[in-house]
């Protein structure tokens, strides 16, 4: 019944384009706030230049010291110290302050744009993939997104603008050691792109892996029952051990690259160190440079290799966030399926004519789910669809609320077409039951109220009332105001479905739908469900999946289903008579044993 | 218990404790290395540079070369011990807690849960992992280097000491900070996204509801508060740290121009210090940031890793609650009949201090003849599973007995008893791997003809002559490439295909249409004359064909007899029967 379509993953490699605009438009959600983000990039810069200034600032008080200054320089050196510390607070404090104001910003805007772009999408958005699955990806992605704003970027536009701002002072200082500097940089980058190089799919290679135990753990956990009640427990743990000895092996390996990286852009940098403490020695021995110069050129090079290996290390956070971004703004782009017109007009109040002319319907294109279906009921009536399972009995319903439009055909309501009105003001008239009954956490009043903004306490507790619900509300400890956990877990499925039954009355609806779904109750809280869906049905026009038939006894005409087409229709007596396919339905529940059941009854 | 727990994790260690030794001396050494740098530099400038002697500067310049090389290389071998300890201790942990968690009785896995289980053999584990990783990578070199800095401080520059000590203090008062202010935000922080998470799951399965009121204003407005209480939260710790950040760099800035100054003035004055003695201390400064920024990276995957060991030996301490006894009756399973008995037995599962609590069954006395078929019916939650649950063991009694030929099931060992029982449990669970594994797990070594025989009583042999590779055809994970009645059959086929002595099968049939599950109960009937059946079920539909039925309620067998007796006397019976399948025989017209 689902349309099984699988959600296209992340970017691919080497699609640089859409990459770009993936940036961009993520970028955009910082850039709207243009004035203070440009503020935080010009203090950073600010920022920057503090850190630049502090090796200077050793250099000089080393040409002081060894070139026999006086005491006098030395201390307006050590004020410059003080100053360049209370400008590097200020920048630094500042930037970052407006830096994480304006991503936290950004990403509350990205999290409800998500969010209420989401509530506009079709049913059919949903059926593409599992509810648990979407849910995941949407809370991974967000995730990612929230690290990229709340840390990278902040490092990303520090890193950048102390790398620029220090090699402009580099350059100043001395072009040709500037040079030597940036041949340690490039080392630097070789050695990180080919660590990443290899530990890159060794890591992807590992989590595979690692995914496959997780998978294989997860499994044989969830069976562990049928494990002992069937003696594998061997077997069973034999396939982890095997898995996870495997997952030792390959994590070790890719653990062991990634680890190297460290080290070896120590080496780097102390190399470079060395480089520049013997060639710039030499030079400080010809006369070349100041010792000075040397000593903030030492500085220099080591502030400006941190902030280098810093957007390696962000990379990869960088990466995943545009593959999450991408995902987030291909739903952004989803349009809804089943969009109002422009110039629809509300539904005016139902009376409960409902006609089906010639309906067909597929959830994928070219594949029918129901074909040439038609019928009419009238202001009042009952109707029961019954049929196999996969027949097509949701389906109708669920283009009867417009979940999904039609293929061909068309459905109308007290004669209007319901495709050529809005949406909502058409399902607020329509009240359904549905199979698994759903609770939102909240309390008890609050879930009956979901049905009506507006609606009286009184008029809950009257609704609870006649769905047979009021009882065992009152028996909760908080009466009405119970809180219901996690979707009503502390309460019996029986109860749930009262709860939504009474929901549904608060609604007022015009119509009903009930998707039958008693089968895990006891007979008697059956019975008082069937009690309460009787008053619910009370003059209107009411549509009853039934999934066992004597709930649809009394309907005024049953629809009976196979295979996306409606075979047999008429009521009970009629359909018994006609012994066709609802009979052997109706007959197949006593099966072989009418003898012995005839025999006493 | 911080550290019990540690020791513990050490003594997976055992045999191998030299590669720790090993690890110390390579931490030692890089730490040595490290230091020496700084000073050498010193050196390369005093008696270098300063002297213009470049034969010195070459000299000094290769030492620091090869001080470079020395700790790196110890380094990266020291990573290979790192790599190694986490990879070998992850293994085992997952090893023990696996094989444990296969000794564990249905009580105990009630009691953990499987998701519980999966997330101690999954995340814990990772998390006792980088624990490991990092403390014999980062966390050892912290107190070498402090401690190294400080005595070589202590001999090339005492009179900067103070300034050291300083920073020291200054440095570990923004570190506690962190810990205490930040650090916890960050859990806060984690704790609001979970609740915009659920938030959002919470619309997005209910989305036919929301659609069905149309409350998608007031779900946009509900998740708006979620992730607005998010956003204050997360800016908190940011905030804290835009001070905290900016005061750590400033107070190293005055910490340069402190020794600069000092030293400067003492090196001026001509009492001892040189100027190179200077410029290294300096560089000192950022060595002793070192060890309290691994401090602040690798504690708190300590503290995590810890109550994950808490949790992890939990599983690994816990008792089975069902043993095998001492001496178990020998019994040879060919010569076993089936004849089961309930003697006046009561049940209780237990809680989380292993007592019983809350009976679920009360007094159960019940005789099941070898061949006979039991249909057990009653509403959810009255017992049905509990009672069938007492014959493979998987639960003890509270009183009473349950026997199978006379033998109390508490005097067999496991293994054996269970090899005469088939049992097909609520929740038709499937293991990945082909159909053919699927329904020869309970003995892989049986015929192709066994296998077909089972599946075809099972009904199932129809659909998967449908798939190409038919019975090589792929299970996906949980069978969930199968649907929920196709999974029943090929669950009823795994049991049937071991030709059990008691077959049990429980709501087994509830996603079938009435006519498949007719086909199967025909053919079970028919295939396995002998065996002992149990048909648990709601709908009378599914035991109206047995010998005899059993009625619960609420713990309670309160009546047993066929179809036709149980509908002329019981009126329990007569409401269920009249609510499921109505009046349908006089309307149906067969009266």
């Amino acid at each position: 019944m689902t349309a099984k379509e699988v959600v296209p993953a992340g970017i691919k490699q080497g699609n640089l384009g859409e990459m770009k605009v993936t940036i961009m438009r993520l970028l955009s959600y910082l850039t709207i706030y243009k004035f203070r983000l440009a503020g935080a990039i010009i203090l950073m810069v600010g920022f920057a230049c503090a850190m630049g200034i502090l090796p200077t600032l050793m250099g000089a008080a080393t040409d002081i010291i060894a070139g026999n200054g006086s005491l006098e320089e030395l201390q307006q050196i050590l004020i410059f110290f003080v100053l360049d510390a209370a400008a590097v607070w200020i920048c630094g404090h500042i930037a970052q302050r407006l830096l994480s104001d304006i991503s936290q910003d950004a990403l509350y805007q990205l999290r409800n744009d998500l969010f209420t772009h989401m509530q506009t999408l079709s049913l059919g958005f949903f059926d593409r993939q599992p509810i648990g699955e979407l849910m995941s990806r949407l809370s991974n992605d967000t995730d990612v997104i929230d690290q990229f704003f709340s840390n990278g970027i902040q490092q990303v536009l520090q890193s950048v603008t102390t790398v620029i701002v220090l090699t402009v002072i580099m350059v100043f200082i001395d072009p040709f050691m500037t040079l030597l500097v940036y041949l340690a940089v490039i080392g630097l980058i070789w050695i990180s792109g080919a660590i990443a190089r290899i530990s890159g799919p060794a890591f992807e290679h590992m989590q595979d892996q690692l995914g496959e135990l997780n998978g294989y753990a997860e499994e044989r956990l969830a069976g562990q029952k049928v494990t002992i009640a069937y003696r594998q427990e061997k077997s069973s743990t034999i396939g982890f051990l095997s898995l996870s000895e495997h997952v030792a092996r390959i994590g070790g390996k890719a653990e062991f690259v990634a680890l190297t990286s460290m080290p070896a852009t120590t080496i780097i940098a102390n190399l470079q160190m060395i480089l520049l403490l013997v060639v710039g020695g030499a030079m400080v021995i010809d006369g070349e440079i100041k010792l000075g110069e040397m000593v903030a050129f030492l500085g220099l090079s080591s502030s400006i290799s941190s902030p280098l290996s810093q957007i390696f290390s962000e990379y990869a956070l960088i990466m995943n966030a545009i593959a999450g971004a991408s995902r987030v703004f291909r739903i952004l782009d989803e349009k809804p399926v089943v969009a109002d017109k422009p110039d629809a007009q509300p539904m005016p109040p139902i009376t409960g004519d409902v006609v089906f002319q010639n309906v067909d319907f597929a959830y994928v294109p070219g594949r029918t789910v129901l074909r040439n279906n038609s019928f009419h009921a009238l202001p009042g009536q009952v109707f029961g669809l019954c049929g196999p399972t996969g027949a097509g009995k949701s389906t109708i319903i669920n283009i009867l609320t417009r979940y999904y439009d039609i293929i061909s055909g068309s459905i109308r309501v007290d004669g209007v077409g319901i495709d050529t009105v809005r949406q909502d003001s058409l399902r607020s008239q329509i009240a359904q039951v549905l199979q698994e009954p759903f609770l939102f956490s909240g309390t008890i009043m609050e879930n009956l109220r979901y049905a009506r903004e507006g609606a009286t306490d009184d008029e809950c507790i009257k609704a609870a009332e006649q769905a047979g619900a009021y009882e065992f509300i009152m028996a909760q400890p908080d009466g009405f105001h119970t809180f219901l956990t996690d979707g009503g877990a502390n309460l019996s499925q029986g109860q749930k479905q009262m709860l939504t039954i009474a929901r549904a009355m608060v609604a007022h609806p015009h119509m009903l739908i009930l998707d039958e779904a008693t089968s895990n109750v006891d007979t008697r809280t059956e019975k008082l469900i069937q009690n309460g869906l009787l008053h619910l049905q009370e003059g209107r026009t009411s549509f009853i999946i039934a999934h066992r038939l004597s709930t649809i006894r009394h309907a005024d005409c049953i629809l009976v289903i196979n295979q996306g087409e409606i075979i047999e229709r008429g009521t009970h007596p009629e359909l018994m008579d006609k012994k066709g396919f609802y009979y052997s339905l109706y007959m197949s529940q006593f099966r072989g044993k009418l003898s012995s059941i005839t025999g006493v009854s | 218990m911080a550290v019990s727990n540690y020791k513990r994790l050490f003594t997976l260690f055992h045999g191998y404790r030299r590669w720790f030794l090993l690890s110390i001396g390579l931490n030692i050494i890089f730490a040595a290395g490290a230091l020496a740098i700084p000073a050498l530099s010193a050196a390369l400038i005093d008696y270098g540079i300063l002297e213009k002697n470049f034969g010195n500067v070459l000299d000094i310049g290769f030492l620091m070369l090869i001080a470079a090389l020395i700790a790196g290389v110890c380094q990266i071998a020291n990573a290979s011990i790192a790599v190694w300890a986490s990879e070998y201790c992850t293994h085992i942990l997952r090893k023990q807690t696996f094989e444990k968690i296969q000794t564990l009785s249905f009580g105990n896995i009630d009691r953990f849960r499987a998701s519980d289980l999966l997330v101690r053999l999954t995340t814990d584990i990772m998390n006792v992992k980088t624990a490991v990783l990092q403390t014999i990578m980062n966390l050892m070199q912290a107190p070498l280097l402090l401690v190294g800095t400080i005595v070589i401080l202590y001999y090339t520059a005492p009179s900067l000491m103070w300034i050291m000590v300083l920073l020291l203090i200054a440095f570990t008062i923004s570190l506690i900070v962190y810990f205490i202010i930040v650090e916890p935000q960050f859990s806060k922080k984690q704790e609001k996204i979970d609740g915009v998470n659920k938030a959002l799951r919470e619309t997005l399965t209910g989305i036919r509801v929301v659609k069905a009121f149309v409350r998608q204003e007031y779900e946009i407005d509900k998740y708006r508060k979620a992730t607005e209480e998010l956003r204050m939260t997360a800016l908190r710790p940011q905030h804290v740290m835009a001070y905290l950040m900016p005061t750590v760099i400033a107070i190293s800035f005055l910490g340069f121009g402190a020794v600069y100054y000092f030293g400067g003035v003492e090196a001026l004055s001509k009492t001892g210090l040189q100027i190179g003695n200077v410029t290294s201390a300096a560089q000192y400064i950022l060595i002793l940031m070192m060890p309290l920024l691994i401090i602040a990276i690798v504690l708190p995957f300590i503290t995590q890793a810890n109550s994950s060991l808490t949790r992890i030996f939990e599983i690994l301490d816990v008792t089975p609650e069902i043993c095998d006894p001492l001496h178990p009756v020998p019994i040879n399973p060919s010569y076993m009949k089936g004849r089961i008995v309930f003697d006046d037995v009561s049940f209780a599962y237990r809680n989380e201090r292993g007592e019983p609590e809350g009976e679920v069954l009360h007094d159960i006395n019940l005789i099941a003849e070898p061949g006979e078929t039991i249909g057990i019916l009653g509403a959810t939650g009255c017992g049905k599973t509990s009672l069938i649950s007492l014959i493979p063991r998987f639960y003890d009694v509270t009183k009473g007995k349950v026997t199978i030929d006379g033998i109390d099931v508490r005097e067999m060992s496991q293994k054996t008893l269970r090899s005469l029982i088939a049992m097909c449990l609520q929740e038709p669970v499937l293991f990945s791997g082909t159909i053919r594994e699927s329904v020869t797990f309970g003995s892989p070594d049986m015929t192709d003809d066994e296998m077909l025989i089972a599946s075809e009583a099972a009904d199932a042999h129809g659909f998967v002559m449908n798939i190409p590779e038919e019975y090589d055809g792929k299970v996906a994970r949980r069978g969930a490439n199968f649907s929920g009645g196709q999974r029943q059959r090929l669950s009823i086929a795994r049991a049937l295909a071991v030709r059990p002595k008691i077959l049990i099968l429980d709501d087994s049939t509830s996603a079938c249409d009435v006519a498949t599950e007719a086909r199967i109960q025909d053919a079970i009937t028919h295939n396995m004359r002998d065996a002992t059946k149990f048909i648990v079920a709601q709908r009378i539909s599914s035991v109206i064909t047995a010998d005899r039925i059993v009625l619960m309620h609420q713990g309670r067998i309160i009546a047993t007899g066929t179809h036709a007796e149980l509908l002329a006397e019981n009126s329990l019976y007569q409401e269920i029967y009249e609510s499921q399948l109505g009046a349908g025989l006089h309307s149906g017209g067969i009266v």
